[in-house]
């Protein structure tokens, strides 16, 4: 008995069925149609141009951005189980997730060095696109979504620079804001509404997380979705005006 | 009798209620945006900081001292004279709070060395002005600071000076 036939009654099973409607794609045709069909693989462009597949023409930083954002995603998560946004329990759970819960200190510090690292590949990124001239049309949208999400990121950095509640997080943030209301008319104002009062309190922390992790992730994951389909909408990566896909 | 409809007119019916409708929804979401500013805009607690605060009876303040009041987030400057100044604690430069420094007899703030004096002038350091004020009344023989209106100024000036009595 072939390996093929003890499993055929599983594989043709109504449950299986509903799960993978077809076999093992094994012509180009059903190749492709995989890449088309399957959310997770749709995201890729069935043809790129064979000059922008270099590892050197991309860097691969937009790819390395969105992974570290879902490791953040990731870890962030892990540290809501244990992490409290109040002004008397920030820092003592904060030292708890370091020197109590196993792993805690792995995973915090997973969560601070992707961050700082996704700071780096989103401004990196965003470089190698002006440097290679990707920002053209009929990319500009693309380049402008970008930029949100340029702002995004740091915003989310910055938002969760307040949270472990210490003199570092306290200070950078009453400066950070300070900045803020130098902008010309709205300035004060802004300032006085992301702080929830006159000065970094209670109020302060808890719109803080509010915003890191729920208002912040949710706006950059539904633009990455953009961003991403935009890249596919617009005939894949940017290349040489003669070897791009039509 | 059957008359002509919409080619020579502006607006006809449709477009009309076309224009309504989106008006309307304009409204909507302007309404929606107010009540959401109200929503997220701070509020402040009667007599804590950003109200009238009481910071104490006058005797309390000695002449040519300088007093933390934690309540207001303010210092009562009592001058030479008697006068008082109601100095925002807040560094003009970029919010950080400036301690008294009692033996330089000057505000030193830690965050970018800005100085200033008693009366708030900036003596050193990066701030662009002196330090804001509160206006200051007395009420049955109480220092009462109105720390919800800062004042900004651009120097020192003697008329800036609550003569208490």
């Amino acid at each position: 008995m072939t390996r093929s036939s003890l499993l055929t009654p599983l594989t043709e099973s109504r449950v299986w069925r509903s799960f993978f409607r077809h076999g093992l794609p094994d012509n180009p045709l059903d190749r492709s149609l995989v890449m088309t069909t399957n959310i997770f693989f749709h995201l890729h462009p069935v043809k790129v141009s064979r000059p922008s597949l270099r590892w050197s023409y991309s860097f691969g930083l937009g790819i390395i951005s969105a992974i570290l954002f879902a490791l953040l995603v990731w870890s962030g998560l892990l540290l809501m189980f244990y992490y409290a946004p109040t002004i008397e329990r920030a820092y003592p759970t904060m030292k708890d997730i370091q020197m109590t819960v196993p792993l805690g200190q792995f995973t915090r510090n997973m969560h601070r060095w992707a961050a700082h690292a996704m700071v780096l590949a989103v401004i990196l990124h965003m470089a190698r696109v002006f440097y290679t001239g990707a920002f053209k049309p009929p990319r500009e949208f693309n380049w402008i979504v970008g930029v949100v999400l340029l702002l995004l990121t740091l915003g989310a950095s910055f938002t969760g620079y307040l949270l472990p509640w210490d003199q570092l997080a306290y200070w950078a943030i009453t400066v950070g804001t300070n900045i803020a209301s130098y902008a010309p008319v709205a300035g004060p104002m802004m300032r006085e509404l992301l702080l929830g009062g006159t000065e970094v309190g209670q109020n302060s922390l808890l719109r803080f997380y509010t915003l890191h992790v729920a208002i912040l992730p949710l706006l950059i994951g539904l633009l990455v979705s953009l961003h991403i389909w935009r890249v596919r909408k617009d005939g894949g990566l940017a290349a040489r005006r003669n070897s791009e896909v039509k | 009798m059957v008359t002509s409809v919409g080619t020579n007119k502006k607006l006809n019916r449709r477009d009309f209620l076309g224009w309504l409708w989106g008006l309307s929804l304009a409204g909507l979401f302007a309404e929606t945006g107010v009540a959401l500013f109200q929503f997220f805009k701070p509020r402040v607690e009667s007599g804590s900081f950003g109200s009238e605060v009481v910071a104490g009876t006058l005797e309390e303040f000695g002449l040519n001292t300088v007093s933390y009041v934690q309540k207001g987030r303010l210092y009562i400057s009592r001058l030479e004279d008697g006068g008082v100044l109601a100095l925002w604690q807040r560094c003009t430069h970029l919010g950080c709070t400036v301690p008294w420094r009692e033996a330089s007899g000057e505000f030193n703030c830690p965050c970018h060395s800005s100085i200033f004096n008693r009366q708030g002038e900036v003596l050193g350091g990066p701030a662009p002005r002196p330090l804001d004020l509160f206006p200051v009344s007395l009420k049955e023989g109480k220092l009462v600071v109105d720390t919800g209106h800062p004042i900004m100024r651009d120097a020192f000036d003697p008329s800036q000076v609550f003569h208490p009595g």
